[in-house]
């Protein structure tokens, strides 16, 4: 069974000024031929060179032998790039096309190519087929599908260490432990009649719980990606008034907040995606801080409070001339309450902002307060360098190089086996249940371990993957 | 030249083609059992024992199908006993030494005495089969050495170790099935002709020494347990006289003198092709791979009640005769031990499982059936497991019936089937509990409520049996319906500070010790209790005694202790389950599939499986290769 020939627009949409329409198949070539003239691409000749770029025309196919009259129209001036099967993205032969117009030249290529006997490609149809024909295993395929959604250079650099293994290590170093658990208990209980090979309760809740430690010391770490790929979320707190979305304008350099003078208009959540450095950044402008106020503004200080439970980072504004006033200045209570774990230790850190600064002389302040003026653009930079100091303490660099950054599917995979093992090692001291009993759950668990590791299948982990691609991948 | 025509020939009267034979005859069709020696039927040339981990299962699920070894082992068993009993129900399994010529026997009474059952002496020479020129070729009898035509449209073939068999002491070789019996050269052949793919097994048995050479006073005796408990759901009748078995140990000097002379061993010394089993390995293998361990436990086991021959469990061997003298001699109560017959190894050929469905039916040959050693299993039990199965699929394909299809959560027999069907035998293979991935529900104490449906599927049992099962299964759901709704005070021993007063019944069979009559015992339980023991009292009436109502207690007791768990390992591995439904189709070229490994392509190719979870259970079958596998289906089934 041959599969048909496809062709899809392979570079995103509406971006960039070049665009790639990728034709993969064991016809792409005829197809090409159809659609393309340049070196190599003539009737006469068998094959063109593999992997060399040729210039050339790109026009509408010329018609079937009952309508060669058609008239043939030039679509644009094209690179082709030909790389013959094995050593191509899907191991087929493929013809890339390199466009010069754009996305609405890029759909008239796709249609020809169409016209000329390609079937359009289906989401993440490439990678199946690279995937079937053995040019990427399944977790470089889900890497890939990490990659493309990466944002931002770190992620991106850390979906590259995954496909090399980072994460598989690790699992490995806590997989095998337990798959040895495993099989003494196994045999413990083949040999009926030998009691010295009994596995100690004690011995076998030590290796759970440390199975379990290796596994919630990798979620720490992991969920790093979290950061990674969804961005770092920075809420803007403060009282009405004080300057939050002006700063979140000067932040982002364009009007997106709503700026009024009247107190409390951004009742809303209002959410801005920022690139700054290595790192993506969620800045989220609430409504203001404050006891007294209406009902519909009420509830935006309700999400305003799950906001800041939320944050990896919050922004305490206020103003800087009241700030010189009063020395000590403690945080609103309801902030307290969202960012302090009770023993007034902060669990989020909070970096505090004196804001219009333009308007006192001198201010006498602590150095822990950074001074904007959001009219002016005074001390931005100086924020961004505090935020970039904070986020240092997060350790993404140092996760995205270890490849031990997780996304969704291993999050929730790991979670589930240290929750497991921990409430195995609760069993097994509440009740003893035998070693039949700790054996098949403890296989159980290691399975959905295994899921993580690529040692057992999961249908869950194809969907995942495959899923998240997108037409043209 | 004679011919006489039969529904279904079984060819064998080993453990496997006893059941095979009695099956298809109980089943209703007409059947002939052809065997070398008509007084030999039910042979036990190696441990006089019946059950043993997860053997013990094989067994009892066996009689609920109307099997008759467990019927035979309760009637001529000389001692019983429950191995594992301090670990969990769900891994102890009943075991019990044979008197072996009384179990032999009572075997060749059963089956001569069957109806529908003709029993033909002779030496089954060779296949007949028809159509071989128009395709696949089809069986329709076997010829006997003696030149006489048995005609069948089915055939069985039970033929144990006896294809090519070739017996080794020391560098002596005998060519034969077993100890004082021939092998089958020819029918070798015969398979070999119609395409089969032979592969050489080994399997060893230990030296016998005579009883009154051996010095009991200086060994652990090990009796049975009290009171005793019998396999069979049928057995009414049960208070076997049992004796003793003993102890010893192998030592450092036993030791010294096997690996002094190890390349006299055919094993070692290269001698022997065939690969032996890696869970009865024989001494001198225990004692290359457990180089650490400076003894090795010995059953001394009688073989029979008055038997002077004691088999020495543990102490396999192919070592020659003077070797086996010395290592005797080595074991302290042995000193004097005189050794009547030699231990052997035997080497034979044996059909990889890769060529047969999981009906048993060959691949090859269409109508001949395969089961026991031929398949690459040991042990009796798995052998009379696989002939029960071979017989009942040969008479339902008569019928135009499907075969039976017993999945791996279900009975062990389905473990049993599904393994050989997918895993590569490189060594005779034996059952254990581990490898029961759903070995808590696969307990002796359900085995009649698992397979009670089946059971009346088949319609093998006779009916007052059918019957008491119908009755026992109302009793475990009522009972189990009624513990959960009384309310009983918990008993000063069993309080725990977290819970006092009352508890469901339920709540309180999961103290750790408590037990059903505990619960029954305990005040406070008004009119459920009344209920309960109304249903207890109604039951025993029915099936005629305590003790079929006291299994049934048990059985509730464990499927409440067990039910937490079980519940968990099924949310655990829910998302595998699916992967048993999820079919592949039978005309699938492996080959084309590129990201195969080279490797997988040609396991998947001779295997075939029919669902991806059968496929991820192939040895060598890695996870990427389902993940492709599973990708290429859906593009086959049109889902991108
Ligand atoms: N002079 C001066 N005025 C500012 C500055 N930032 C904000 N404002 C003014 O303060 C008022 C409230 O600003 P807004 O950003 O809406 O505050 P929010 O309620 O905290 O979002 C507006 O009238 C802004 O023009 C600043 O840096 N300097
Ligand atoms: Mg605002």
């Amino acid at each position: 069974m041959s599969e048909p020939t496809i062709v899809a627009l392979a570079s995103p949409v509406g971006t960039g000024g070049v665009a790639v329409v990728r034709v993969s198949g064991c016809r792409a070539l005829e197809v090409s031929r159809r659609v393309f003239q340049g070196p190599g691409f003539s009737k006469a000749q068998a094959k063109p060179e593999s992997h060399r770029a040729v210039y050339g025309i790109l026009h509408s196919p010329p018609g079937l032998i009952s309508n060669e009259n058609k008239e043939v129209t030039t679509i644009d001036q094209v690179l082709a790039l030909p790389m013959l099967a094995p050593h191509s993205y899907t191991g087929e032969d493929t013809v890339e096309f390199f466009c010069h117009g754009g996305t609405v030249v890029a759909r008239e290529v796709v249609e020809a190519c169409i016209e000329a006997g390609a079937a359009p490609a289906g989401a993440g149809e490439f990678t199946r087929r690279a995937f079937l024909n053995g040019k990427l295993s399944l977790d470089q395929a889900e890497a890939v599908a990490d990659l493309i959604h990466a944002e931002s250079r770190l992620s991106a650099r850390a979906a590259v260490r995954q496909v090399l293994g980072g994460l598989k290590n690790q699992l490995v170093e806590i997989e095998r432990p337990l798959l040895d658990l495993l099989s003494r208990i196994e045999g413990s209980l083949e040999f009926a009649d030998d009691d010295e090979i009994a596995i100690p309760e004690t011995e076998i809740l030590k290796s759970l719980r440390a199975a379990d430690r290796k596994i919630s010391s990798l979620l720490q770490i992991g969920s790093a990606g979290r950061l990674l790929r969804d961005g770092i979320h920075i809420v803007l707190a403060g009282a009405p008034n004080v300057g939050k979305s002006s700063l979140l304008n000067a932040l982002a350099d364009e009007d997106r907040a709503i700026v009024d003078k009247q107190p409390g208009t951004t009742r809303d959540v209002v959410s801005v995606r920022l690139h700054h450095e290595e790192n993506v950044f969620v800045f989220h402008d609430t409504a203001g801080l404050r006891q007294e106020a209406g009902p519909v503004e009420r509830k935006g200080i309700a999400r305003t409070q799950k906001m800041l439970l939320e944050a990896d980072l919050i922004l305490h504004l206020e103003e800087a001339k009241s700030l010189s006033k009063r020395q000590e200045q403690p945080l609103p209570i309801s902030l307290a309450a969202s960012v302090e774990n009770g023993s007034g230790e902060f669990t989020t850190i909070v970096i505090r902002v004196g804001t219009k600064s333009d308007l006192v002389a001198t201010p006498d302040l602590d150095e822990s307060v950074v001074l904007t003026s959001s009219l002016s653009g005074q001390g931005i930079s100086d924020l961004w360098r505090a935020i970039d100091e904070a986020v240092a303490g997060f350790q993404l660099k140092e996760a995205a190089a270890q490849g031990v950054v997780l996304n969704q599917r291993h999050l929730h995979k790991l979670g589930l086996c240290s929750n497991e093992l921990t409430q195995l090692s609760a069993e097994i001291q509440k009740t003893s249940p035998g070693p039949e009993v700790i054996g098949t759950l403890l296989s159980s668990i290691t399975a959905h371990l295994g899921e993580v590791s690529g040692r057992v299948f999961s249908e869950q982990l194809l969907e995942a993957v495959f899923s998240r691609f997108c037409v043209g991948k | 030249m004679k011919t006489s025509f039969f529904d279904i020939i079984v060819v064998g009267g080993g453990h496997a083609g006893i059941e095979a034979a009695l099956a298809c005859a109980r089943m209703g069709a007409r059947c002939a059992l052809v065997t070398h020696d008509d007084r030999e039927i039910g042979r036990m040339p190696c441990n006089p024992a019946i059950g043993g981990l997860g053997k013990g299962q094989l067994v009892r699920e066996i009689d609920v199908l109307g099997g008759e070894m467990g019927r035979t082992i309760d009637g001529t068993g000389i001692q019983f006993r429950v191995l594992n009993s301090t670990k969990g129900p769900a891994v102890q399994s009943p075991r019990a030494q044979a008197d072996k010529f009384e179990y032999q026997a009572r075997m060749v009474d059963v089956t001569h005495g069957q109806e529908q059952l003709e029993i033909i002496q002779g030496d089954t020479a060779e296949l007949l089969v028809e159509g071989k020129e128009t395709g696949r070729p089809r069986i329709s009898g076997v010829m006997l050495d003696s030149g006489t035509t048995v005609s069948g449209a089915r055939v069985i073939l039970c033929t144990g170790t006896f294809l090519k068999g070739l017996m080794h002491v020391g560098e002596n070789r005998t060519i034969g099935g077993r100890e004082g019996a021939d092998s089958s050269e020819t029918l070798s052949g015969s398979l070999a002709g119609l395409g089969f793919t032979l592969k050489r097994l080994k399997t060893g048995t230990p030296p016998r020494l005579l009883r009154s050479s051996i010095d009991f006073s200086r060994l652990k005796s090990q009796p049975g347990d009290d009171p005793p408990r019998p396999f069979s759901f049928r057995t009414r009748e049960f208070s076997p006289d049992q004796v003793e078995c003993h102890l010893a140990y192998t030592n450092t000097t036993t030791h010294q003198i096997i690996s002094k002379d190890l390349s006299r061993s055919p094993l070692f010394g290269g001698t022997i092709d065939g690969k032996g089993p890696r869970y009865c390995p024989s001494i001198e293998d225990k004692v290359v791979r457990f180089a650490d361990k400076d003894q090795h436990l010995l059953f001394l086991e009688p073989e029979g009640r008055d038997s002077e021959e004691i088999y020495v469990n543990g102490l396999s061997t192919s070592l020659p005769a003077d070797m086996q003298k010395k290592i005797v001699q080595s074991v302290e109560g042995l000193e004097q031990a005189r050794i009547l017959r030699f231990g052997y190894a035997i080497e034979y050929d044996s059909v990889p499982s890769s060529e047969i469905f999981d009906s048993l039916e060959s691949k090859p040959v269409s109508g001949l059936y395969l089961a026991g050693q031929i398949l690459g299993t040991s042990g009796y039990e798995e052998a009379a497991a696989l002939g029960l199965i071979a017989g009942v699929n040969a008479v339902r394909s008569l019928d135009g019936k499907p075969a039976l299809r017993i999945r791996r959560d279900e009975a062990y027999l389905g473990v049993l089937v599904d393994d050989l069907a997918t895993k590569e035998i490189s060594e005779p293979y034996r059952m254990f509990t581990s490898r029961a991935e759903h070995r808590l529900h696969l307990r002796c104490d359900n085995t009649e409520n698992r397979l009670l449906d089946l059971a009346l599927e088949l319609d093998i049992l006779p009916g007052v049996d059918q019957k008491i099962l119908i009755a026992r299964r109302h009793l475990v759901e009522s009972i189990t319906g009624l513990l959960d709704r009384v309310r009983v005070e918990v008993p000063e021993k069993l309080e725990r500070s977290e819970r006092s007063g009352r508890v469901s019944g339920v709540e309180f069979l999961r103290f750790p010790g408590s037990s059903i009559y505990s619960v029954l015992n305990s005040p406070g339980g008004g009119e459920a209790l009344k209920k309960i023991s109304f249903e207890c009292n109604s039951f025993s009436t029915k099936a005629g005694g305590a003790r079929l109502l006291d299994e049934a207690l048990v059985q509730i007791e464990n499927d409440i202790k067990y039910r937490g768990y079980i519940a968990k390992q099924n949310r655990l591995l829910h998302n595998r389950a699916h992967l048993d439904n999820l079919e592949i189709p039978t005309d699938i070229d492996y080959f084309e599939i590129k990201a195969l490994s080279f490797e997988s392509r040609e396991k998947l190719s001779t295997v075939r499986p029919q669902t991806l979870g059968q496929a991820g259970r192939i040895d060598g079958v890695r996870a990427g290769d389902l993940a492709v596998l599973s990708v290429y289906l859906k593009k086959l089934g049109g889902g991108g």
